[in-house]
């Protein structure tokens, strides 16, 4: 049962960085393969205020969280000034990861490589489920709201969103910060979970699997990577055996989502209480066909 | 002591510039970036240590046979990895997450089957430094940089002189009336991609002969990336200027302040090139017909 | 009263002019007509008032303001609006999300109202929804108000994409070709649903058309553009006329050539 809840945890806390992710590629459809260092931003910055200056849990973690959306605005306002397409942004983004984890490395207040033992453990159920509900009500509300529909629409079409009054820069900069809060908040969790953070945490295993969620679970739905995030820490410790492979098995998921189901599990689509109720009319006429 | 540092950087600069200018053919034709490409000069790396190492072949014809099997992994790697996609005309965010996929999936087959070992080239110079006016320099520094602009040469030739390069260049400058052309687009294209893996190859036996050869040196690689934004995307002039300018600082950096902070210096130039020239050094800013 | 002013406008591409010295005015309530043959230069007018293109030279003025430095959005709050040659709605989207794409341009509610669902965000997102459901009913789409908007039919993508320009409540809709890929019938169609919003919404129009019978049907002033120039400005009936039009379109001027003009 504590093994469970152990890997319940790590999945939902995964949930709060994917669900920024999601906004960002599922929405937005920007990409990025960096944003292991935003999570990494948000555990140190919380951290350290825990841990050095005796913050209140909550505030460091906020603080963390707004540290990480602060570097988002710098990155992003170059990369994404341009208009350029995602290219730039996407080759800044995996040069800012390495960036920020030799600054982590070589920081005196970060402990360098050895990291930070002892952070204290805040982070319990309730908490990190609590965390969890206000990740994915902000992000509904934003995504059903002007601000959201204006990302799809940059998304389907820039330039005939341009067209249509969308400011690009604002919403592509906006998009990013906000993905940049959330992952900042999932690193703070993830910090205060562990009681211990180092800079080898925070590579490009993570940011694959932030993505992989997002990809498969589908590109513009919300619960559908929510899912995928579950499928995707639970599955492998089935497989603990080809620990290895995992990786692997992260990357074909990607590669095949994208050749032969691009919409992914859930895309365009929600599961809501109605389309659960689609769902069991469906099954329940194929029920009865295959009964008569 | 500065012509020291200055040969090196140019030897790095020049493998750089070789990485970002496979990486760049690709995104000049396709309009994506291919992050496959990375995985491809790590495979070359170990491709090359094979024929160097295990089999015994002479630093030559390591890398010739390298280039041409990297080559030829690029466009399997075209062939089953993207030209459904392109067939399906989907969205290049499609083609950089399956690029991306693939990387991580090479990188990691390699790390589960072969193992995360080191292994490093053997000797090939009967001296590896040569002293001139009291500077040691690297031969396989001034071996790096002749190799690359023989490769640059010899691509500048392709392109512009046969038919095959002319059609490339074509593509490049209009890959709508390009991709009209149906079949033979997918053979230009296959050209592209045995192009920029042959480049993949070559790069990849010098970054294994220079540092060593392991699953993740595909990360050294970000640097084709971060040389071809610093140059302009999509130009090759750019790719080779931006890899040169990139090796030249680094090795700067490395020797005058801390080899640690180098990646964090590639990053910061990175961003500054952004912010004043949003474009890169080379780029053109193409307006979308509409 | 003059709504748009071109004056002397010049474009270039790299070492290719695409535009020179192109100067005109479209009144209050004027329809005119921007012909000539493909590549003059006629969609590069809409590109640069609307800003999708940097002007190389010359001034673009709206209700006597310089529009020309001005952000797309800016401009589109001056009521200036266009649709697009190759129809450019979102596929993906639901008809009604992509008329809604435009009514959000003016929602104002602030981000705060948007998190917590404010009275203030409530009202407005179902104001939104009446007027883009009012706006599918008036353009006769109500029909298919939940459809994937890239099952629609040619013809009805058309529409909604002329119905989504109007969402934005524009002074001036510049039209790109509305009618081409059109079979006789939907021409005719699409006239009368230009006709009808040109008086509905008391609009001025631009259009861009190589349907004759759009351009004689619905302008009152004709425009004829030729590798980048101005060569005929006129009435219908004089542009037919028009022995350099004729020669711009055919090569020379016979007579049978001339019916060809006529009847294309």
């Amino acid at each position: 049962m504590e093994y469970f809840k152990t890997i319940f945890i790590v999945a939902s806390i995964n949930v709060v960085a994917v669900i920024g992710m999601t906004i960002f590629t599922g929405f937005t459809g920007l990409f990025s393969f960096g944003h292991a260092a935003f999570i990494a931003i948000g555990a140190y910055g919380a951290a350290i205020l825990t841990y050095f200056y005796h913050f209140p849990f909550v505030l460091a973690l906020v603080l963390g969280s707004m540290l990480a959306g602060l570097v988002s605005l710098l990155i992003g306002y170059p990369t994404i000034k341009g208009n350029l397409g995602s290219d730039y942004l996407a080759v800044a983004l995996l040069g800012f990861g390495e960036a920020v984890r030799v600054i982590l490395e070589n920081l005196k207040i970060t402990q360098g490589a050895r990291g930070l033992p002892g952070i204290r453990i805040c982070c319990t159920v309730p908490v990190i489920i609590i965390a969890m509900i206000i990740a994915i009500l902000v992000a509904k509300h934003l995504v059903l709201s002007k601000y959201g529909r204006r990302m799809v629409e940059v998304r389907e079409d820039a330039v005939a969103a341009e067209m249509l009054g969308v400011p690009l820069f604002k919403t592509k900069y906006f998009s990013f910060f906000i993905s940049a809060l959330f992952c900042g908040l999932s690193g703070g969790l993830l910090a205060h979970y562990y009681g211990f953070i180092q800079p080898a945490m925070f590579t490009l295993d993570q940011s694959t699997q932030i993505l992989a969620s997002v990809v498969c679970g589908g590109i513009g739905s919300l619960t559908g990577p929510i899912i995928a995030t579950y499928i995707f820490v639970f599955v492998p410790e089935i497989f603990r055996f080809a620990k290895l492979w995992r990786l692997v098995f992260y990357g074909s998921a990607l590669v095949l989502t994208m050749i032969f189901r691009p919409s992914g599990l859930m895309g365009y689509r929600e599961i809501s209480f109605n389309s659960l109720a689609t769902i069991h009319k469906q099954l329940s006429r194929l029920f009865n066909k295959i009964v008569s | 002591m500065f012509l020291q540092t200055m040969v090196t950087g140019l030897g790095i600069g020049s493998i750089y510039a070789l990485m970002a200018m496979g990486y760049c053919l690709v995104f000049s034709i396709l309009n994506f970036s291919n992050f496959a490409h990375g995985a491809m000069i790590m495979l070359g790396a170990y491709v090359g240590f094979l024929f160097c190492s295990i089999i015994g072949l002479s630093f030559f014809w390591s890398l010739i046979l390298t280039a041409i099997i990297t080559g030829i992994l690029s466009i399997i790697n075209e062939r089953l990895a993207y030209r459904t996609l392109r067939e399906k005309s989907a969205p290049s965010l499609y083609l950089i997450i399956t690029a991306m996929g693939v990387s991580i999936i090479l990188e990691n087959l390699v790390y589960s089957t072969i193992g995360s070992n080191f292994y490093s080239y053997p000797k090939i110079f009967s001296r590896n430094y040569i002293e001139i006016f009291s500077s040691t320099i690297g031969l396989i520094d001034i071996y790096s940089f002749f190799v690359s602009i023989i490769c640059i040469i010899l691509l500048h030739l392709f392109l512009n002189y046969s038919k095959m390069g002319i059609a490339i260049r074509a593509g490049v400058s209009d890959p709508v009336a390009a991709s009209l052309m149906g079949a033979n687009f997918n053979v230009l294209i296959r050209n592209v991609f045995f192009l920029s893996g042959i480049f993949a190859g070559i790069a990849g036996v010098f970054m294994g002969f220079r540092y060593m050869v392991y699953p993740q040196m595909g990360w050294i690689t970000n640097k084709a990336y971060i040389a071809a934004v610093i140059g302009g995307l999509g130009s090759l002039p750019g790719a080779i200027i931006g890899g040169l300018i990139l090796g030249i600082i680094e090795t700067i950096v490395s020797v005058y302040i801390s080899s640690v902070v180098r990646d964090v210096f590639s990053f910061s130039l990175l961003i500054l090139i952004l912010l004043f020239k949003p474009l890169g050094l080379f780029g053109v800013k193409l307006e979308d017909k509409m | 009263m003059v709504l748009l002013e071109l004056q002397q406008i010049e474009k270039k591409f790299g070492g290719i002019c695409a535009l020179k010295g192109i100067s005109f005015v479209v009144n209050k309530n004027d329809i005119l007509g921007l012909i000539g043959p493909n590549g003059a230069g006629k969609t590069t007018i809409f590109n640069l008032v609307t800003r999708a293109y940097d002007i190389t030279n010359g001034l673009i003025l709206f209700k006597g303001k310089p529009i020309n430095k001005m952000r797309t959005d800016q401009i589109i709050n001056l009521g200036v609006v266009r649709t697009f040659q190759n129809i450019r709605l979102f596929k993906k989207l639901t008809v009604l999300d992509n008329v809604k794409a435009s009514l959000y341009h003016k929602a104002n509610y602030n981000l705060l109202d948007a998190l917590f669902r404010t009275k203030n965000y409530k009202k407005i997102e179902r104001d939104i929804d009446k007027e883009a459901k009012e706006l599918l009913r008036e353009m006769e789409l109500e029909k298919y108000v939940g459809i994937q908007s890239d099952n629609l039919p040619y013809g009805l993508q058309r529409k909604l994409e002329i119905t989504r320009a109007l969402a934005l409540a524009p002074e001036m809709l510049l039209l790109d070709e509305p009618a081409a890929g059109m079979n006789p019938k939907e021409v005719t169609d699409i006239i009368r649903l230009i006709q009808k919003i040109y008086t509905e919404y008391h609009l001025t129009m631009v259009i861009i058309e190589h349907h004759m019978n759009v351009i004689t049907s619905l302008c009152n002033n004709i425009i004829v553009l030729n590798f980048g120039r101005r060569i005929a400005e006129g009435t219908p009936e004089n542009i037919q006329k028009d022995p350099k039009v004729i020669e711009a379109y055919l090569g020379s001027s016979t007579q049978k050539k001339k019916d060809e003009i006529a009847y294309a």
